[in-house]
């Protein structure tokens, strides 16, 4: 089974830890990067022109530049086939969810990030 | 012609009656004609006795001196002297003709001037006396002894006198008094139309000044001319203008005091209802970070939870996954009063939608849900159907799912549970009802049902976050109705609601009214 490349865009330590552990249960091999802020993400995309990774899961309460804000960025250069992008949310507040789905998504889970959820997401994303 | 002449009676009879100037003019000037006619008649009347008396007694007298003259000669049969004296009376003015006549009626003499056909003549007969006594001889005046004498006549003269000259002064007479009756009418009527007019000019310009006060200009001033009544009136009429002015600055001062007060208002208003939004927007702003702040750490304490069970629990012991499973239920606890204040904040900022519905059909719905939920439960429901109220649907959908939530949490004891949805009419208003044989509450708690996170029974009990009755309070309200709960311990509840009618509402028109 070939390895899916992750970027992890998330600032709090312990929903960073709780999102891995449920990532390292995922039958497939997951090759994490982590981004603790919107210009770390950012950065990280620029570095990584030509070699995109597979999947981001995107924060939406991020310090300084908003999720929002961040995927409207990253949406200026790729777009949601090149560059799948999943929500993370810790509540469904439907103003955000509007401007993410306007702006171009794949989907959004809340957290606590639900092992079984998160498998169905990968499954039918993965190649 | 005569047409005209009725036009100028009309108009006449019209401004008399319309005005009062024309009443008193018409009124004296009748008053001065009747005076002065009857005047001149009374004038004319004597001067004619006075004429004719006059003519009377001329005419008499010159009889009796003719016949004075005349008895010696008629006595004797002196011809000459007969003629001689009745000569002298011919030269007389005015005679026409005199006649002498002796004892038997025979004529002795008679001398005339040739009379005219139209003229007119009067005669006077005078005996010619065979005895005369000393007064006779004295004066002429002796008329009233006259017939006493009357068979010792010798003769009789007649002299006819000629009326033209007494006439003709009759006439200048008559119209000297017609001259003179008219010349004083004429003043007369001056004088009225000058009387009528200083009388009623003070009244005229008191109507004028009253009619301009009506048409709104109180300057009016009425000269105050007299010391009489009218003069009174317009002293009055001047202090009640004065008076009105007054009053009308009163009302002005007080119309522009309100107007400004108005605005003062209008300002505050518009103050208020800025802190009122500045309000709103930082609850908003609360139930933002109460929903999103407070629910990350809470779904991280979830996910530790979650985290703890699956790779440690096999290595805790019973009490051990207990106390995990208790962090857990706390943590959902927590969660559920978020929702459910995220919910009363949404409820108040709802934009409302109301429609007439079939509320019937959202309680059988609720009810459904809640069979769905727990099957296991033996709960008897008793739905009115087809009731219509006039409502935003998602709000009463919410307020129902918490009022029939209740209902079906507090039966819980209950077997079988028993749960009654039905309308009664009171004083014209539908009132809608939920009655269940729950566990009830006690009366005295009452004023805290609808205060969020006030709870009447044990969580252990009855599991509840608290806000349930607080949205379907602040639901009821804000369809500008009204509710209330009649509860008895151990026996049940019933929560009672009414909802304002529709516009379109047309079923009993006769008593919204009352």
């Amino acid at each position: 089974m070939e390895s899916i490349n992750i970027l992890l865009v998330e600032d709090n330590e312990d929903d960073r830890f709780l999102t891995i552990r449920t990532l390292r249960k995922q039958p497939v091999q997951v090759n994490i990067s982590i981004a603790k802020n919107g210009d770390e993400a950012l950065k990280t995309l620029m570095a990584a022109e030509n070699d995109l990774p597979d999947l981001v899961l995107l924060d939406l309460q991020l310090p300084k530049i908003g999720g929002t804000t961040l995927l409207a960025k990253i949406r200026e250069k790729h777009d949601n086939n090149r560059l799948p992008i999943l929500i993370l949310t810790s509540s469904d507040n439907p103003a955000d969810i509007n401007i993410c789905l306007q702006l171009g998504i794949s989907g959004y889970l809340s957290k606590p990030l639900d092992a079984a959820s998160l498998g169905n997401f990968l499954n039918r994303k993965a190649p | 012609m005569p047409t005209k002449s009725l036009k100028l009676g009309f108009s006449f009879a019209s401004s008399l009656r319309r005005s009062f100037r024309v009443r008193l003019f018409a009124g004296i000037t009748a008053v001065i004609l009747v005076v002065s006619a009857a005047f001149a008649s009374l004038l004319f009347y004597h001067q004619y006795r006075d004429q004719l008396d006059k003519k009377q007694s001329e005419g008499n007298l010159m009889a009796r001196l003719l016949a004075r003259d005349v008895r010696l000669a008629v006595f004797s049969g002196e011809r000459d002297e007969i003629i001689k004296s009745a000569k002298g009376t011919m030269a007389m003015p005015d005679v026409q003709a005199v006649e002498i006549y002796d004892k038997e009626g025979a004529l002795i003499s008679r001398l005339a001037i040739e009379m005219e056909e139209h003229a007119h003549y009067s005669s006077f007969v005078a005996e010619i006396p065979g005895l005369i006594n000393k007064n006779f001889e004295k004066s002429l005046i002796v008329s009233k002894h006259w017939g006493e004498n009357a068979e010792a006549s010798v003769g009789t003269v007649r002299i006819t006198l000629d009326d033209s000259r007494a006439e003709a002064r009759q006439h200048k007479l008559i119209l000297t008094a017609v001259m003179t009756t008219l010349c004083l009418l004429a003043l007369g009527v001056f004088a009225a139309f000058l009387l009528a007019r200083s009388m009623t000019r003070p009244i005229a310009q008191l109507a004028a000044c009253a009619a301009a006060l009506k048409d709104g200009d109180d300057s009016v001033y009425v000269p105050v001319e007299t010391d009489d009544e009218i003069g009174h009136l317009a002293t009055t009429f001047n202090s009640m203008v004065t008076a009105i002015r007054s009053r009308t600055k009163d009302l002005e001062e007080a119309l522009e005091e309100l107007y400004q007060m108005n605005i003062a208002l209008e300002g505050k208003v518009e103050r208020r209802t800025a802190q009122l939004a500045g309000a709103n927007r930082e609850l908003e702003a609360f139930n933002y970070s109460a929903s999103h702040d407070l629910r990350a750490p809470l779904n991280r304490l979830a996910g530790f939870c979650d985290a703890l069970r699956e790779d440690y629990g096999e290595r805790l012991d019973e009490q051990g996954r207990q106390y995990l499973a208790r962090i857990a239920a706390t943590g959902q606890q927590m969660d559920r009063v978020l929702s459910a204040m995220l919910t009363l904040y949404q409820v108040q900022q709802r934009a409302m939608a109301p429609r007439n519905l079939d509320i019937s059909e959202l309680v059988h719905a609720v009810t459904a849900a809640l069979h769905q939920r727990e099957p296991e439960r033996d709960v008897e429901f008793v739905i009115q159907d087809d009731v219509i109220v006039y409502g935003d649907m998602k709000l009463l959908w919410l307020a129902l799912e918490n009022i029939i939530g209740n209902a079906w949490k507090f039966t819980l004891g209950k077997a079988p549970g028993r749960i009654e949805f039905y309308v009664k009419t009171v004083d014209g208003e539908k009132i809608c009802c939920l009655k269940d044989n729950g566990a009830g509450f006690d009366m005295a708690y009452y004023d805290k049902l609808f205060t969020p996170f006030q709870r009447l029974h044990n969580f252990e009990d009855f599991p509840g976050t608290g806000v349930g009755l607080a949205i379907v309070q602040r639901i009821i309200s804000r369809h500008d109705g009204r509710i209330w709960l009649e509860s008895m311990e151990g026996v049940g509840t019933t929560c009672c609601f009414v909802l304002p009618q529709g516009p379109d509402h047309e079923e009993n028109p006769a008593k919204e009214g009352a």
